[in-house]
Protein backbone atom coordinates (compact mmCIF):
# COMPACT_ATOMS: atom_id res chain seq x y z
CA UNK A 1 0.00 0.00 0.00
CA UNK A 2 2.51 2.25 1.00
CA UNK A 3 4.55 1.78 -2.26
CA UNK A 4 1.85 1.98 -4.72
CA UNK A 5 1.25 5.54 -2.78
CA UNK A 6 4.70 6.35 -3.16
CA UNK A 7 4.12 5.43 -6.97
CA UNK A 8 1.00 7.27 -7.03
CA UNK A 9 3.21 10.41 -5.75
CA UNK A 10 6.14 10.21 -8.16
CA UNK A 11 3.74 9.90 -11.54
CA UNK A 12 2.03 13.03 -9.56
CA UNK A 13 5.24 14.77 -9.23
CA UNK A 14 6.49 13.86 -12.48
CA UNK A 15 3.31 15.01 -13.98
CA UNK A 16 3.02 18.39 -12.04
CA UNK A 17 7.10 19.07 -13.22
CA UNK A 18 5.78 18.44 -16.67
CA UNK A 19 2.83 20.61 -16.31
CA UNK A 20 4.85 23.60 -15.07
CA UNK A 21 7.60 22.81 -17.77
CA UNK A 22 10.23 23.35 -14.69
CA UNK A 23 13.19 21.61 -13.75
CA UNK A 24 13.14 20.36 -9.90
CA UNK A 25 15.43 22.74 -7.41
CA UNK A 26 18.87 21.86 -7.69
CA UNK A 27 17.97 21.97 -3.78
CA UNK A 28 16.09 19.13 -3.89
CA UNK A 29 18.60 16.86 -4.79
CA UNK A 30 20.27 14.76 -2.24
CA UNK A 31 23.26 14.55 -4.13
CA UNK A 32 25.88 16.78 -4.10
CA UNK A 33 24.41 18.98 -7.17
CA UNK A 34 26.59 20.09 -10.06
CA UNK A 35 25.88 24.14 -11.03
CA UNK A 36 26.35 24.90 -13.73
CA UNK A 37 25.35 21.28 -15.19
CA UNK A 38 28.37 20.28 -17.35
CA UNK A 39 27.92 18.42 -20.57
CA UNK A 40 27.86 14.92 -21.13
CA UNK A 41 31.48 13.51 -21.98
CA UNK A 42 31.84 11.75 -25.60
CA UNK A 43 34.38 8.65 -25.06
CA UNK A 44 34.39 5.36 -27.00
CA UNK A 45 35.27 2.28 -24.72
CA UNK A 46 34.06 -1.57 -25.48
CA UNK A 47 31.16 -3.64 -23.98
CA UNK A 48 31.59 -7.05 -22.47
CA UNK A 49 30.28 -8.47 -25.84
CA UNK A 50 33.52 -6.46 -27.64
CA UNK A 51 31.10 -3.73 -29.21
CA UNK A 52 31.82 -0.53 -29.11
CA UNK A 53 30.52 2.01 -27.24
CA UNK A 54 30.35 5.79 -27.78
CA UNK A 55 29.03 6.62 -24.43
CA UNK A 56 27.29 9.68 -25.49
CA UNK A 57 25.54 8.62 -28.24
CA UNK A 58 24.61 5.25 -26.99
CA UNK A 59 22.75 7.08 -23.89
CA UNK A 60 21.31 9.62 -25.29
CA UNK A 61 17.69 10.30 -23.85
CA UNK A 62 18.42 8.27 -21.14
CA UNK A 63 19.60 9.08 -16.95
CA UNK A 64 22.62 7.42 -17.41
CA UNK A 65 24.35 7.08 -13.47
CA UNK A 66 28.42 6.65 -14.63
CA UNK A 67 30.54 4.70 -12.22
CA UNK A 68 34.55 3.80 -12.67
CA UNK A 69 35.06 0.66 -10.57
CA UNK A 70 36.59 -2.45 -10.45
CA UNK A 71 34.86 -5.92 -9.37
CA UNK A 72 37.55 -7.01 -6.72
CA UNK A 73 36.74 -3.94 -4.85
CA UNK A 74 35.89 -4.79 -1.61
CA UNK A 75 33.10 -1.89 -0.31
CA UNK A 76 32.38 1.19 -2.56
CA UNK A 77 31.49 -0.23 -5.86
CA UNK A 78 29.71 -3.29 -4.76
CA UNK A 79 27.85 -1.07 -2.40
CA UNK A 80 27.15 1.26 -5.28
CA UNK A 81 25.68 -1.44 -7.56
CA UNK A 82 23.77 -3.14 -5.07
CA UNK A 83 21.84 0.16 -4.20
CA UNK A 84 21.08 1.67 -7.26
CA UNK A 85 19.69 -1.73 -8.29
CA UNK A 86 17.36 -2.08 -5.11
CA UNK A 87 16.16 1.08 -6.10
CA UNK A 88 15.79 0.24 -9.63
CA UNK A 89 14.01 -2.73 -9.14
CA UNK A 90 11.54 -0.73 -6.56
CA UNK A 91 10.61 2.00 -9.13
CA UNK A 92 7.73 1.63 -12.06
CA UNK A 93 9.04 -0.32 -15.25
CA UNK A 94 7.88 2.97 -17.28
CA UNK A 95 10.75 4.84 -15.35
CA UNK A 96 13.36 2.62 -14.73
CA UNK A 97 13.68 1.76 -18.31
CA UNK A 98 14.19 5.26 -19.11
CA UNK A 99 18.05 4.48 -16.86
CA UNK A 100 20.91 3.19 -17.70
CA UNK A 101 23.87 2.08 -15.26
CA UNK A 102 27.29 2.24 -16.94
CA UNK A 103 30.29 0.59 -14.83
CA UNK A 104 33.44 1.17 -16.36
CA UNK A 105 35.89 -1.01 -15.23
CA UNK A 106 39.48 0.55 -13.64
CA UNK A 107 41.30 -3.02 -13.58
CA UNK A 108 41.08 -4.31 -16.93
CA UNK A 109 43.77 -6.68 -16.22
CA UNK A 110 41.67 -8.50 -13.71
CA UNK A 111 38.20 -7.75 -15.09
CA UNK A 112 37.74 -9.55 -18.37
CA UNK A 113 34.71 -8.95 -20.14
CA UNK A 114 33.24 -11.89 -18.83
CA UNK A 115 34.35 -11.72 -15.09
CA UNK A 116 32.82 -8.02 -15.71
CA UNK A 117 29.72 -9.13 -16.74
CA UNK A 118 29.02 -12.04 -14.89
CA UNK A 119 29.38 -9.72 -11.99
CA UNK A 120 27.22 -7.00 -13.23
CA UNK A 121 24.84 -9.35 -13.84
CA UNK A 122 24.61 -10.36 -10.19
CA UNK A 123 23.39 -6.95 -9.59
CA UNK A 124 21.42 -6.35 -12.65
CA UNK A 125 21.64 -7.90 -16.18
CA UNK A 126 20.96 -5.09 -17.77
CA UNK A 127 23.90 -3.15 -16.19
CA UNK A 128 26.28 -2.19 -18.97
CA UNK A 129 29.85 -2.78 -18.43
CA UNK A 130 32.88 -1.37 -20.35
CA UNK A 131 36.56 -2.25 -20.63
CA UNK A 132 39.43 -0.92 -22.66
CA UNK A 133 43.33 -0.51 -22.17
CA UNK A 134 44.33 1.76 -19.49
CA UNK A 135 44.77 4.59 -21.83
CA UNK A 136 41.56 4.38 -22.90
CA UNK A 137 39.92 4.48 -19.47
CA UNK A 138 42.31 6.85 -18.05
CA UNK A 139 40.80 9.33 -21.27
CA UNK A 140 37.20 8.29 -20.43
CA UNK A 141 37.58 9.53 -16.52
CA UNK A 142 39.37 12.86 -17.56
CA UNK A 143 36.96 13.25 -19.58
CA UNK A 144 34.33 12.59 -16.85
CA UNK A 145 35.86 14.87 -14.88
CA UNK A 146 36.82 12.64 -12.28
CA UNK A 147 40.92 11.72 -10.92
CA UNK A 148 42.82 8.79 -13.41
CA UNK A 149 42.29 5.65 -11.34
CA UNK A 150 45.71 4.29 -9.69
CA UNK A 151 46.78 0.43 -9.16
CA UNK A 152 48.70 -0.49 -6.30
CA UNK A 153 50.13 -3.82 -4.98
CA UNK A 154 49.89 -3.94 -1.27
CA UNK A 155 52.23 -5.14 1.18
CA UNK A 156 50.03 -8.91 1.69
CA UNK A 157 50.42 -8.97 -2.44
CA UNK A 158 46.86 -8.38 -2.96
CA UNK A 159 46.06 -5.57 -5.75
CA UNK A 160 43.82 -2.25 -4.92
CA UNK A 161 42.84 -0.20 -6.92
CA UNK A 162 42.53 3.68 -6.29
CA UNK A 163 39.43 4.83 -7.93
CA UNK A 164 36.57 7.84 -7.10
CA UNK A 165 33.85 7.17 -5.25
CA UNK A 166 31.31 9.08 -6.76
CA UNK A 167 28.49 8.47 -9.21
CA UNK A 168 27.83 10.91 -11.89
CA UNK A 169 24.32 11.07 -12.91
CA UNK A 170 23.65 12.32 -16.45
CA UNK A 171 19.81 13.73 -17.36
CA UNK A 172 18.18 12.77 -20.37
CA UNK A 173 19.65 15.70 -21.72
CA UNK A 174 22.94 15.05 -21.88
CA UNK A 175 24.14 16.96 -19.23
CA UNK A 176 25.59 16.09 -15.71
CA UNK A 177 23.82 17.11 -12.76
CA UNK A 178 24.55 15.73 -9.75
CA UNK A 179 26.85 13.34 -8.14
CA UNK A 180 26.80 10.41 -5.65
CA UNK A 181 29.31 10.31 -3.51
CA UNK A 182 30.35 6.58 -1.21
CA UNK A 183 27.61 7.30 1.82
CA UNK A 184 24.45 6.98 -0.97
CA UNK A 185 21.96 4.89 0.42
CA UNK A 186 18.86 3.60 -1.11
CA UNK A 187 16.19 6.25 0.00
CA UNK A 188 18.59 9.26 -1.43
CA UNK A 189 18.59 7.46 -5.05
CA UNK A 190 14.51 6.45 -4.23
CA UNK A 191 14.38 10.10 -4.00
CA UNK A 192 16.39 11.30 -6.56
CA UNK A 193 15.87 9.17 -9.43
CA UNK A 194 12.70 10.56 -10.43
CA UNK A 195 13.76 14.10 -10.35
CA UNK A 196 16.65 13.33 -12.07
CA UNK A 197 14.29 11.55 -14.78
CA UNK A 198 12.23 14.55 -14.71
CA UNK A 199 15.10 17.59 -15.22
CA UNK A 200 15.78 17.93 -18.97
CA UNK A 201 17.05 21.54 -17.56
CA UNK A 202 14.31 22.99 -19.33
CA UNK B 1 46.40 -8.51 16.32
CA UNK B 2 44.00 -5.14 16.92
CA UNK B 3 42.64 -5.00 20.34
CA UNK B 4 39.82 -2.96 21.35
CA UNK B 5 37.83 -2.81 24.72
CA UNK B 6 34.50 -2.73 22.88
CA UNK B 7 32.91 -3.61 19.62
CA UNK B 8 32.18 -0.85 17.18
CA UNK B 9 31.11 -0.34 13.38
CA UNK B 10 34.12 -0.59 10.97
CA UNK B 11 34.20 0.46 7.17
CA UNK B 12 37.25 -2.49 6.46
CA UNK B 13 36.41 -5.32 4.45
CA UNK B 14 34.87 -8.69 6.99
CA UNK B 15 37.95 -10.52 8.26
CA UNK B 16 37.83 -14.30 10.26
CA UNK B 17 41.10 -12.87 12.07
CA UNK B 18 40.60 -13.30 15.94
CA UNK B 19 40.15 -10.05 17.21
CA UNK B 20 38.98 -10.20 21.26
CA UNK B 21 37.13 -7.43 22.81
CA UNK B 22 39.24 -6.66 26.36
CA UNK B 23 35.50 -4.85 27.70
CA UNK B 24 33.69 -8.45 27.15
CA UNK B 25 36.17 -10.31 28.99
CA UNK B 26 36.19 -8.17 31.80
CA UNK B 27 32.46 -8.41 32.13
CA UNK B 28 32.64 -11.96 32.40
CA UNK B 29 35.52 -11.95 34.72
CA UNK B 30 33.28 -9.14 36.92
CA UNK B 31 30.50 -11.72 36.60
CA UNK B 32 32.38 -14.54 38.11
CA UNK B 33 34.02 -12.76 40.69
CA UNK B 34 30.57 -11.42 41.84
CA UNK B 35 29.31 -15.42 41.93
CA UNK B 36 32.64 -16.16 43.22
CA UNK B 37 31.64 -13.31 46.53
CA UNK B 38 28.10 -14.96 47.01
CA UNK B 39 29.77 -18.23 47.36
CA UNK B 40 32.13 -16.85 50.06
CA UNK B 41 29.60 -14.47 51.71
CA UNK B 42 26.98 -18.00 51.79
CA UNK B 43 29.58 -20.39 52.79
CA UNK B 44 30.67 -23.49 51.23
CA UNK B 45 27.87 -25.21 49.50
CA UNK B 46 25.38 -22.68 50.57
CA UNK B 47 24.59 -21.13 46.61
CA UNK B 48 25.30 -23.89 44.14
CA UNK B 49 21.64 -24.44 43.36
CA UNK B 50 21.33 -21.54 40.24
CA UNK B 51 25.06 -22.12 39.47
CA UNK B 52 24.59 -23.70 36.25
CA UNK B 53 22.24 -20.96 35.01
CA UNK B 54 24.46 -18.56 36.43
CA UNK B 55 27.49 -20.14 34.40
CA UNK B 56 25.10 -20.15 31.48
CA UNK B 57 24.41 -16.70 31.77
CA UNK B 58 28.32 -15.24 32.00
CA UNK B 59 28.68 -17.75 28.68
CA UNK B 60 25.55 -15.98 26.56
CA UNK B 61 26.99 -12.71 28.14
CA UNK B 62 30.33 -13.16 26.17
CA UNK B 63 29.54 -14.93 23.45
CA UNK B 64 27.51 -12.46 22.21
CA UNK B 65 29.88 -9.56 22.98
CA UNK B 66 33.02 -10.81 21.89
CA UNK B 67 34.46 -11.35 18.58
CA UNK B 68 32.69 -12.81 16.23
CA UNK B 69 29.20 -12.04 16.78
CA UNK B 70 29.92 -8.83 18.58
CA UNK B 71 32.19 -7.36 15.74
CA UNK B 72 29.48 -8.93 12.93
CA UNK B 73 26.29 -7.11 14.97
CA UNK B 74 28.33 -4.04 15.89
CA UNK B 75 28.74 -3.01 12.07
CA UNK B 76 28.09 -5.68 9.16
CA UNK B 77 25.26 -7.92 9.58
CA UNK B 78 21.77 -6.58 11.32
CA UNK B 79 20.69 -9.96 11.67
CA UNK B 80 23.92 -10.60 13.94
CA UNK B 81 22.84 -7.38 15.59
CA UNK B 82 19.77 -8.35 16.41
CA UNK B 83 20.66 -11.88 17.59
CA UNK B 84 23.08 -10.01 20.13
CA UNK B 85 19.72 -8.20 20.78
CA UNK B 86 18.03 -11.58 21.77
CA UNK B 87 20.87 -13.00 23.89
CA UNK B 88 21.40 -9.57 25.75
CA UNK B 89 18.31 -8.00 26.28
CA UNK B 90 16.04 -11.34 26.73
CA UNK B 91 18.48 -14.64 27.27
CA UNK B 92 20.86 -13.41 29.55
CA UNK B 93 19.46 -11.25 31.64
CA UNK B 94 16.84 -14.32 32.49
CA UNK B 95 19.68 -16.61 33.14
CA UNK B 96 21.25 -14.08 35.60
CA UNK B 97 18.15 -13.99 37.03
CA UNK B 98 17.24 -17.49 37.45
CA UNK B 99 21.09 -17.77 38.60
CA UNK B 100 20.92 -15.84 41.73
CA UNK B 101 21.06 -18.00 44.94
CA UNK B 102 17.85 -18.07 46.94
CA UNK B 103 20.37 -16.34 49.66
CA UNK B 104 21.14 -13.41 48.21
CA UNK B 105 17.37 -12.59 47.40
CA UNK B 106 16.87 -13.03 51.29
CA UNK B 107 20.25 -10.87 51.85
CA UNK B 108 18.58 -7.93 49.69
CA UNK B 109 15.17 -8.29 51.25
CA UNK B 110 16.60 -7.76 54.78
CA UNK B 111 17.55 -4.27 54.73
CA UNK B 112 14.55 -1.85 54.05
CA UNK B 113 16.52 -0.01 51.13
CA UNK B 114 17.27 -3.06 49.37
CA UNK B 115 13.30 -4.45 49.94
CA UNK B 116 12.16 -0.81 48.86
CA UNK B 117 14.39 -0.92 45.45
CA UNK B 118 13.86 -4.42 44.57
CA UNK B 119 10.13 -3.92 45.05
CA UNK B 120 10.31 -1.05 43.29
CA UNK B 121 12.08 -2.07 40.41
CA UNK B 122 9.76 -5.53 40.55
CA UNK B 123 6.43 -3.64 39.57
CA UNK B 124 5.34 -5.40 36.12
CA UNK B 125 4.22 -2.11 35.06
CA UNK B 126 8.18 -0.40 35.62
CA UNK B 127 9.63 -3.89 33.83
CA UNK B 128 7.39 -3.45 30.86
CA UNK B 129 7.47 0.53 30.23
CA UNK B 130 11.00 0.73 30.97
CA UNK B 131 12.13 -2.62 28.64
CA UNK B 132 9.86 -0.90 26.10
CA UNK B 133 11.49 2.43 26.23
CA UNK B 134 15.07 0.95 25.71
CA UNK B 135 13.96 -1.42 23.07
CA UNK B 136 12.36 1.43 20.69
CA UNK B 137 14.65 3.85 21.92
CA UNK B 138 18.11 2.08 20.96
CA UNK B 139 16.34 0.96 17.29
CA UNK B 140 16.09 4.74 16.70
CA UNK B 141 17.93 4.16 13.10
CA UNK B 142 19.38 7.76 13.66
CA UNK B 143 20.51 6.95 17.02
CA UNK B 144 21.43 3.77 16.67
CA UNK B 145 23.54 4.24 13.33
CA UNK B 146 25.78 7.55 15.46
CA UNK B 147 25.87 5.14 18.36
CA UNK B 148 27.49 2.29 16.66
CA UNK B 149 30.69 4.23 15.58
CA UNK B 150 31.95 4.87 19.18
CA UNK B 151 32.68 1.89 21.41
CA UNK B 152 31.61 3.96 24.22
CA UNK B 153 28.60 4.47 22.19
CA UNK B 154 28.14 0.68 21.20
CA UNK B 155 28.75 -0.42 24.74
CA UNK B 156 26.07 1.77 26.62
CA UNK B 157 23.50 -0.37 23.66
CA UNK B 158 24.77 -3.90 24.87
CA UNK B 159 24.57 -2.91 28.34
CA UNK B 160 21.00 -0.94 28.49
CA UNK B 161 19.56 -4.33 26.28
CA UNK B 162 20.83 -6.14 29.54
CA UNK B 163 19.60 -3.79 32.06
CA UNK B 164 15.87 -3.77 29.85
CA UNK B 165 15.97 -7.62 30.15
CA UNK B 166 16.56 -7.41 34.14
CA UNK B 167 13.96 -5.05 34.22
CA UNK B 168 11.54 -7.44 31.77
CA UNK B 169 12.05 -10.32 33.71
CA UNK B 170 12.35 -9.14 37.54
CA UNK B 171 8.35 -9.27 37.80
CA UNK B 172 8.59 -13.20 36.71
CA UNK B 173 12.23 -14.16 37.84
CA UNK B 174 12.73 -12.93 41.32
CA UNK B 175 11.92 -14.50 44.67
CA UNK B 176 9.18 -14.31 46.41
CA UNK B 177 7.71 -12.13 47.56
CA UNK B 178 8.84 -10.16 45.07
CA UNK B 179 7.89 -11.91 41.97
CA UNK B 180 3.90 -11.74 40.45
CA UNK B 181 1.83 -14.59 41.77
CA UNK B 182 1.78 -17.14 38.87
CA UNK B 183 -1.34 -16.53 37.14
CA UNK B 184 -0.34 -12.74 36.85
CA UNK B 185 3.16 -13.76 35.15
CA UNK B 186 0.93 -15.93 32.29
CA UNK B 187 -0.41 -12.16 31.30
CA UNK B 188 3.05 -10.27 32.12
CA UNK B 189 4.39 -12.70 29.63
CA UNK B 190 1.82 -12.10 26.61
CA UNK B 191 1.93 -8.79 26.98
CA UNK B 192 5.75 -8.14 27.32
CA UNK B 193 5.47 -10.12 23.45
CA UNK B 194 3.77 -6.68 22.15
CA UNK B 195 6.72 -4.27 22.16
CA UNK B 196 8.90 -6.49 20.03
CA UNK B 197 5.95 -6.16 17.85
CA UNK B 198 7.18 -2.04 16.76
CA UNK B 199 11.34 -2.98 15.77
CA UNK B 200 10.00 -5.94 14.26
CA UNK B 201 7.31 -4.50 11.97
CA UNK B 202 9.71 -2.00 10.97
CA UNK B 203 12.26 -3.99 9.92
CA UNK B 204 10.38 -6.48 8.25
CA UNK B 205 7.88 -4.05 5.62
CA UNK B 206 10.14 -1.01 5.53
CA UNK B 207 10.75 -0.28 1.73
CA UNK B 208 14.72 0.53 2.21
CA UNK B 209 17.42 -0.72 4.66
CA UNK B 210 17.21 1.27 7.71
CA UNK B 211 20.24 1.94 9.30
CA UNK B 212 22.99 3.51 7.75
CA UNK B 213 25.41 1.48 9.06
CA UNK B 214 24.38 -1.78 7.81
CA UNK B 215 23.59 -0.37 4.59
CA UNK B 216 26.47 1.17 3.94
CA UNK B 217 28.94 -2.15 5.37
CA UNK B 218 31.36 -4.15 3.20
CA UNK B 219 28.48 -7.03 2.55
CA UNK B 220 29.47 -10.58 3.65
CA UNK B 221 28.49 -13.40 1.84
CA UNK B 222 26.59 -11.71 -0.77
CA UNK B 223 23.81 -11.01 1.94
CA UNK B 224 22.31 -7.52 0.48
CA UNK B 225 21.08 -4.94 2.95
CA UNK B 226 17.46 -5.60 2.48
CA UNK B 227 17.96 -9.39 2.82
CA UNK B 228 19.88 -9.04 6.24
CA UNK B 229 16.70 -6.41 7.42
CA UNK B 230 14.17 -8.87 6.75
CA UNK B 231 16.35 -11.73 8.35
CA UNK B 232 16.13 -9.28 11.52
CA UNK B 233 13.23 -8.63 11.51
CA UNK B 234 12.01 -11.88 11.42
CA UNK B 235 14.95 -12.94 14.54
CA UNK B 236 13.44 -10.12 16.27
CA UNK B 237 9.64 -11.07 16.08
CA UNK B 238 9.91 -14.95 16.02
CA UNK B 239 13.15 -15.14 17.98
CA UNK B 240 11.39 -13.03 21.29
CA UNK B 241 8.32 -15.03 20.80
CA UNK B 242 10.14 -18.36 21.01
CA UNK B 243 11.77 -16.89 24.11
CA UNK B 244 8.47 -15.54 25.84
CA UNK B 245 6.67 -18.61 24.96
CA UNK B 246 8.98 -20.79 26.92
CA UNK B 247 8.76 -18.78 29.82
CA UNK B 248 5.16 -18.36 29.32
CA UNK B 249 4.41 -22.19 29.05
CA UNK B 250 6.40 -22.85 31.79
CA UNK B 251 4.17 -20.31 34.14
CA UNK B 252 0.81 -21.59 32.64
CA UNK B 253 1.77 -25.38 33.85
CA UNK B 254 2.76 -24.66 36.91
CA UNK B 255 -0.56 -22.43 36.58
CA UNK B 256 -2.54 -25.32 36.21
CA UNK B 257 -0.63 -27.57 38.80
CA UNK B 258 -1.08 -24.77 41.60
CA UNK B 259 -5.32 -24.54 40.52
Amino acid sequence: MIRRARGVAVVLGLATAACLDRAPSPAAYRGAVIDPPVPKPDFTLYTTAGRPFPFRRETDGFLTLLFFGYTHCPDVCPLHMANISAVLHKMQPSLSAHVKVVFVTTDPERDSPGRLRAWLAGFDPAFIGLTGDTVAIGGAERAAGVPVSLRQRLPDGSVAVGHAATVIAYTPDNRERVQYPFGTRQEDWAHDLPLLLADSGR
Amino acid sequence: MNATWWCVASDAPWSWQWRPYAGAWAIAVALLGLRAAWEWRSGPGQARGALAWFLLAVVSVWAATDWPVAALGAGYLLSIHTLQYLVLGLIAPALLLLGVPGEVWNRCLVTSRGRALLTGLARPGVGLLGFTVILVITHVPALLDWMMTSPGGSFAVDMSWLAAGLLLWLPVLAASPLALPVNARVGYLAAAAVPHAIPAAFLLFSDYPLYRVFELAPRIAGIDAATDQQIAGAVMNFGSMLVLLAAFSVAFFRMAREA
